[in-house]
């Protein structure tokens, strides 16, 4: 299917063919392989739930909400000037941590708890590990550029047996990333072409704690959301995103090819967290769509962070998905996320939009090895 | 109508949907697709997953290999010592926050964290076994190395099994002379030898000494309470302690 697009090229449109070469040589080669171990896992700071089911590839086809940090150089694509203003919120439930995640969200827990309570909570760790979290953005964007401020803040909290060290521990893990980004893309060569840029402001932090079960006070301080709270530290820096995306339409089959350099230059993080930089990497992805005037499907693939920064293995790199869009108001989505598989739906009702998805985490850094079923509600309102 | 329109590409994404279906990853090794490029798991990892998922034989065997052929990396010994406590029988999870002090004898408190002679009839030998072993790769640690003061997590960790061990080995070795195939039998005491009453002992007294704790306290007040027994000889000390105790 590639060979015939590029058989199948005007001539005119060669020397554009020969720039995405450049710019694609220049960004592999000009800037250089980055070797240093991992800060940051290869996923993006923020992930439409949607897009999430669809196994998270989203270089080339992303929901609107998490375009700014997907693709910049998506935003063109689409009709109309206007695209989205609005704010959407999603809930990040562990498949075993309902309960749980219903008491904390209820200002809930036991600050005070004793003994009792405390072995009690460990038990439930052992059996369900407690995983959740919270998305929320609020964006505007149109043809030309587009902001998002965004928050996206996820823990989990296990219990292991024999922990590292042979003796009961307590693992508590918790992505905390907020910020804004402002991005802005442009068309060029006939549309075929679009570049975008995403500069960015972030808050971040990643802490990991192991608790040995003998320390009752800090197991007891993480029942709370005070003491949950007391454990994340976060750091601050700028950064910025470049995304490419090379465009081929026809009547009813449409082909991309998307490439992303998250951090530019990698982006230096200042705070007494441990997170201090996020690496610069680089995301290739292919896209095809089968369209009519109201319904496409679109399948795609992306291999993210090509040269190796984030240390992350190849099933965690490489993501596959597909979206089915009916009548611009319904969407199913699955694919393959973390190597797992994912589904979901979407309901765009004009001013709500609806969405319900299930994947898989590895939070381990081998398939199986240490799994999370996750449950994400998205809410979206705007026009 | 959409689904005859796509009707090929319908096909096509419910192959991808389902192809992965339940359990597998695309990327496991051992079940998942089997041209994709798998992540094969390093024998710490497969050490780990088996202790997660409760498979001390594999635990032990792969970490004992690992001991074998890399004998100064000593942060694998506390973990093939949990793994011969677990294959053991001992509850590590509930001892390591169990209450040793007040009125309950350290007999009474290590007594249900562990297997019985009753329980495990034939096999309780390979249990006091496993015990033992778990007590031995920890000695086997240099002492300098064992410290509960350590900023190395794994020393620390060792010092404190190493007490419950001890503890532990010391009473499963006694419950062998105090249950039978019935139950509870004190008759069985007066097979204990003078040999078995000083292992017993030795086993007590390196739990007392092996660390600060009420574990370590504990032991070291069945030591005074079997020493203030009335008897001539340890054995005669131990099987009073033992009936008085329980």
């Amino acid at each position: 299917m590639i060979i015939r697009f590029f058989l199948n090229l005007r001539p005119y449109l060669l020397p554009a063919c020969a720039l995405v070469w450049r710019v694609t040589i220049w960004i592999f080669c000009g800037i250089g392989w980055q070797s240093v171990a991992l800060a940051k896992g290869s996923a993006p700071l923020y992930e439409d739930p949607f897009d999430v089911a669809s196994g998270g590839a989203s270089l080339t086809r992303a929901s609107q909400a998490g375009m700014i940090f997907s693709n910049p150089a998506l935003i063109p694509y689409g009709t109309g000037f206007h695209r989205w203003l609005g704010n959407e919120t999603s809930l990040i439930v562990g498949k075993d941590s309902v309960d749980f995640a219903k008491n904390l969200s209820s200002g809930g827990g036991n600050s005070a708890a004793s003994g009792s309570s405390t072995a009690q909570f460990v038990d439930t760790v052992v059996k369900t590990p407690l995983h959740a979290g919270v998305l929320n953005s609020f964006s505007y964007i149109n043809r030309l550029f587009g902001f998002s401020v965004f928050n996206r803040g996820e823990f989990d909290i296990a219990a292991k047996k024999y922990g590292d060290t042979g003796l009961p521990s307590l693992r508590f893990r918790s992505e905390s990333y907020q910020g804004v980004g402002l991005s802005a893309a442009s068309l060029m060569l006939t549309n075929m072409i679009s570049v975008g840029a995403t500069a960015k402001f972030i808050y971040a932090g990643e802490p990991d704690v192991e608790i040995d079960l003998t320390d009752q006070q800090a197991i007891s301080d993480l029942q709370s959301p005070a003491g949950l709270r007391s454990l994340v530290s976060m750091n601050t820096g700028y950064g910025y995103d470049l995304g490419f995306v090379f465009f081929r339409q026809g009547q009813n089959s449409d082909y991309r090819l998307a490439i992303k350099v998250d951090d530019f230059g990698g982006t230096r993080l200042n705070g007494s967290a441990d997170l201090k930089e996020l690496k610069q990497m680089y995301h290739v992805g292919l896209g095809y769509t089968y369209h009519n005037s109201v319904d496409s499907l679109h399948f795609s693939a992306d291999y993210r962070d090509v040269g190796g920064a984030s240390g992350d293995e190849v099933f965690k790199r490489l993501r596959l998905g597909a979206k089915l869009l009916i009548r611009h108001h319904i969407g199913i989505g699955a694919g393959y996320y973390d190597g797992w598989p994912s589904y979901g739906l979407e309901l765009d009702a004009w001013l709500v939009r609806l969405t319900a998805a299930y994947y898989k985490r590895e939070l381990g850094v081998k398939p199986g090895l240490d799994p999370r079923g996750v449950y994400v509600l998205g809410f979206a309102m705007g026009i | 109508m959409i689904l005859g329109h796509y009707k090929k590409y319908i096909y096509v994404l419910v192959t991808v949907l389902f192809t992965g279906c339940g359990t597998s990853n695309l990327f496991d090794c051992d079940s998942g697709y089997a041209r994709s490029r798998c992540s094969k798991l390093t024998p710490d990892e497969k050490a780990r997953m088996a202790l997660d998922q409760g498979d001390m034989e594999s635990a032990v065997e792969i970490l004992a290999e690992l001991v074998a052929e890399d004998p100064e990396t000593y942060q694998r010994y506390p973990l093939l010592a949990a793994a011969y406590a677990g294959k053991s029988g001992l509850d590590l999870f509930n001892v390591v926050t169990a209450n040793f002090g007040g009125d309950s004898s350290l007999l009474q408190v290590m007594g249900s964290f562990i297997p019985t002679p009753t329980q495990l009839g034939a096999a309780y030998d390979q249990s006091l076994e496993d015990m033992s072993l778990s007590v031995q790769t920890l000695v086997a640690i240099p002492a300098e190395l064992r410290s509960s003061t350590s900023s190395d997590k794994y020393a620390s960790s060792a010092v404190l099994q190493l007490t419950l061990y001890q503890a532990a080995y010391g009473v499963m070795y006694l419950n062998k002379f105090t249950y039978g195939a019935a139950g509870y039998d004190p008759s069985l005491l007066s097979t204990m030898t003078a040999q078995d009453a000083a292992i017993i002992l030795a086993a007590l007294n390196g739990a007392a000494t092996a660390a600060d704790g009420s574990a370590a306290t504990s032991a070291q007040s069945a030591l005074a309470a079997i020493q203030a027994q009335p008897g001539a000889s340890d054995v005669e000390k131990l099987a009073a302690w033992s009936q008085a105790a329980r």
